[in-house]
């Protein structure tokens, strides 16, 4: 299980320092994870300890960012005010997405099975 | 002893925040997963209240949330475990993924942040709708690369999330979408992780199309978003 965190650690650490030291907009995580999905993919399967570690750290996925969330308490008196179209601008544009995808997959999608 | 002993341990907001989290998880389980008891919604409305009753600052409450945020970042570099075990799906209709989410990606973050401009909302909360349709943790990371404010961004997210859960069946019922697989990338794409959750219910296919649609807006949307709002905006 410790290797697994080695892992996943000496990845995102690689992909900040590489996101920092060249002023990349994209986050290092992001980085660090594109560069682990290719090296999934050039070894060709999945070590033991990784995948362990990596369905942990996802089932409790949902967990881990309720402490950012709770920075709400700070931005009251704003949600108070905007709420409708915040409601409004967040639930009509999930449908419009939502709409859009299923359409595009269907149409470029082998039609298959 | 003086209870502000207690409330401003870092260990007090440890607790509550992994106590909440787990017994909203086991209600929701017992309750067949209704979308509505999300543990995520209800922890967070918990949390907010402890810090509210409390009277202790956020700062205060970070101080032993902090652990379970620092996990972030690791579990971002994660989701490559379940993308790369859904590798065989995804080569089966790769260019179909890929030009879906290319297109779906700018239109689900810009069509929102257009209509918040439009409202003349306060540009903070403007910027803080981009990222909306990503997986939390990369919007997240998202809403810091580009200035915004992340906690303002999870809202969005977490909307965005669980409106997709509640209502995209009736959707698809409606507008007669019936291949489980475009039903279930949709969904992922649309209202990534709590989305996916349920696209299982509908089947294991939908769900694990959701899983390749919510990991590929993620990737997509951590890239692409934080250059068109470097250049654009």
């Amino acid at each position: 299980m410790i290797n697994g965190f080695i892992i996943l650690i000496a990845f995102l650490f690689v992909g900040d320092i590489i996101s920092t030291f060249f002023e990349l907009p994209i986050p290092g995580a992001i980085i660090g994870m594109i560069m682990l999905f290719i090296t999934l993919i050039l070894r060709k399967k999945i070590d033991p300890s990784i995948d362990l570690v990596s369905r942990g750290l996802i089932s409790a996925l949902g967990m881990l960012f309720v402490p950012a969330s709770v920075g709400v308490v700070q931005y009251f008196d704003l949600i108070q005010q905007q709420w409708p179209i915040m409601l409004f601008a967040g639930i009509s544009t999930m449908f419009l997405t939502l709409g859009l995808t299923a359409f595009l997959f269907l149409r470029l999608s082998k039609k298959e099975e | 002893m003086d209870m502000i002993y207690v409330t401003h341990h870092p260990l007090a907001s440890l607790m509550i925040t992994l106590c909440s989290f787990s017994a909203f998880q086991s209600l929701q389980k017992r309750c067949n997963g209704h979308s509505l008891l999300n543990p995520v919604l209800w922890s967070i409305i918990c949390c907010v209240s402890y810090v509210e009753l409390t009277g202790i600052d956020y700062e205060t409450y970070m101080n032993g949330a902090q652990y379970i945020n620092f996990l972030l970042g690791p579990v971002i570099v994660a989701l490559a475990v379940p993308l790369y075990r859904f590798l065989e799906d995804i080569k089966k209709d790769v260019a179909a993924f890929i030009i879906t989410v290319l297109i779906a990606c700018p239109i689900a973050g810009f069509s929102a942040y257009f209509l918040m401009v439009m409202a003349h909302t306060p540009p903070d909360l403007q910027q803080a709708i981009i990222p909306k349709s990503a997986s939390t943790p990369i919007a997240i990371e998202i809403a810091k690369k580009i200035g915004s404010v992340p906690s303002l961004t999870v809202i969005f997210v977490i909307m965005t999330g669980v409106s997709g859960s509640l209502f995209s069946t009736y959707f698809f019922k409606l507008f007669k979408i019936k291949n489980e697989r475009a039903q279930g990338f949709a969904i992922g794409v649309a209202s990534h992780g709590i989305g996916a959750a349920r696209a299982f219910q509908i089947s294991e296919t939908a769900g694990t199309y959701a899983i390749i649609g919510m990991s590929l807006m993620g990737i997509t949307s951590g890239i692409m978003l934080p250059i068109l709002v470097i250049f654009f905006l």
